[in-house]
């Protein structure tokens, strides 16, 4: 087992270069990245998939991202990947009024080239939402997304949903997953150095070595916590009610250019998807 | 409603460990099935549930579904349905038991927990997974192991969390290591 967690993740990691992407307002960003992900599941095979595809590849180019980078944080996604592709393949229900000529049945248990193309184009779309996920987090500061989805889910707020204090509970989530990583990883070599192997034994065994590493992962992360209790209510946060923001957000004709060029793609994606469901 | 500070920042630190487990692979014990593993990420809502309150346990479980559903690795948990509303009702369910059973002893409350809230994130995830037709009735089996393993080590992880943190409170020990102050 790796004990470099920082090195292997990369979700949540805002990347400072310079770019277009970088550039677009967050709110821009967040409705783009929701209506590809909508127009995604819209999708029925790998005709219909490839407007996404293309969206893709134009904000990895476009953004500046180093590409190894990006590929860097797939690493997790397809060793999970290995197992469930299996389990999709073989679990495989042609829907009605498709002819599916299997190599190898038995019981509900099936190989069949049907089956095998349905697994691959699973991975091509869980590929692409990963991706496009990854993305937003990529080129996007942790203020500025805050900052969009308070303004986005704005008319909840009719609904006296608290939606400041959720996106701050969101945001508070996400500041800690680095400082948490680095405690975790710290946790982890100090059993390692006591000579507990992680990657061995059984599942008794195994969880009998993960609770020295959750206690203190878990007491450490509430007493960080009640210092940022601490100092939020010496700051007098009280929720949105009243708040003013430094900076304002501003929509430019390159935002408006950016929306609807996705949208042109997206859209086409979901709408080969539904009438010829390829 | 009206959530405080305090709920807040709880509950965002408790979401941030279920993302680091799930992120990091720590959060997975790998069991003989199908999915290959079982999984501890949804400890830190009934942890939050038991500690603080529903609201805490709520709003932890809440983001562990949505960071399941954003960083979905599977295909399977993209559904809000599936991936964020189970996890919304572990927080609700978990701290019903732990209050109903508190009184008489809190470590046999805080098992109880984490069983109740185990079950309640496997039967709703596998339930809506089922109703969607994301997952046919007949793998259901294969999951069995996986959840029998959840339980138990729930029950057992939730009960020793819960004491270490109540022993710190109670400031009858330290948990400092070092005299800068960082931890």
């Amino acid at each position: 087992m790796s004990l470099e967690f920082s090195r292997t993740v990369t979700f949540g990691q805002y990347i400072n270069v310079n770019s277009v992407v970088h550039r677009l307002d967050a709110r821009i960003k967040m409705l783009s990245v929701a209506c590809v992900m909508f127009c995604t599941f819209m999708t029925r095979g790998f005709v219909s998939i490839l407007p996404i595809l293309a969206i893709a590849v134009l904000i990895q180019v476009t953004s500046k991202i180093p590409v190894g980078y990006t590929l860097r944080g797939y690493r997790l996604l397809l060793r999970t990947m290995l197992f469930i592709i299996p389990f999709q393949i073989l679990f495989y229900r042609a829907p009605a009024g498709v002819q599916v000529d299997p190599y190898w049945q038995w019981w509900v248990l099936s190989i069949s080239p049907q089956g095998i193309s349905a697994g691959l184009y699973t991975l091509t779309r869980v590929i692409l939402l990963y991706h496009t996920i990854n993305m937003l987090m990529f080129t996007t500061t942790m203020i500025d997304l805050s900052d969009g989805a308070e303004i986005l889910f704005e008319p909840l707020k009719k609904l006296r949903v608290p939606v400041n204090e959720l996106v701050m509970t969101m945001t508070v989530a996400l500041k800690f997953v680095p400082l948490l990583i680095t405690e975790l990883e710290r946790l982890i070599r100090a059993q390692t150095a006591r000579g507990v192997r992680f990657d061995t034994g059984g599942v008794i065994e195994r969880t009998k070595k993960i609770v020295p590493v959750l206690i203190p992962l878990f007491v450490n992360a509430l007493n960080r916590a009640e210092v940022l209790i601490v100092a939020m209510n010496a700051r007098c946060y009280q929720g949105g009610e009243g708040r003013t923001k430094l900076r304002t957000m501003h929509i430019a004709s390159t935002d408006v250019f950016a929306l609807s060029i996705i949208l042109l793609f997206a859209v086409s994606a979901a709408y080969i998807g539904r009438t010829f469901g390829v | 409603m009206k959530i405080n500070v305090r709920q807040i920042v709880v509950a965002g630190v408790l979401g941030a460990i279920a993302i680091v487990l799930g992120v990091t692979q720590i959060g997975f014990i790998p069991v003989p099935n199908l999915s290959g593993s079982a999984t501890i990420m949804h400890i830190p809502a009934i942890i939050g549930a038991v500690l603080e309150g529903p609201v805490v346990g709520i709003l932890a479980g809440a983001i562990f579904g949505i960071f399941s559903m954003l960083n979905d690795t599977s295909g399977l948990f993209t559904n809000p349905v599936v991936s964020v509303l189970p996890r919304i009702l572990i927080g609700l369910t978990s701290w019903y038991v732990y209050k109903a059973l508190e009184k008489r002893n809190s470590d046999v409350a805080a098992a109880a927990a984490g069983v109740v809230g185990t079950l309640t994130n496997t039967v709703f995830v596998v339930g809506a997974l089922i109703a969607f037709g994301l997952l046919p009735v007949e793998a259901v089996p294969t999951i069995i192991p996986q959840a029998l393993v959840e339980v138990v080590i729930a029950a057992i992880v939730t009960v020793l969390v819960a004491r270490g943190v109540k022993l710190v409170r109670s400031g009858s020990t330290t948990a400092s290591e070092s005299k800068d102050g960082t931890y």
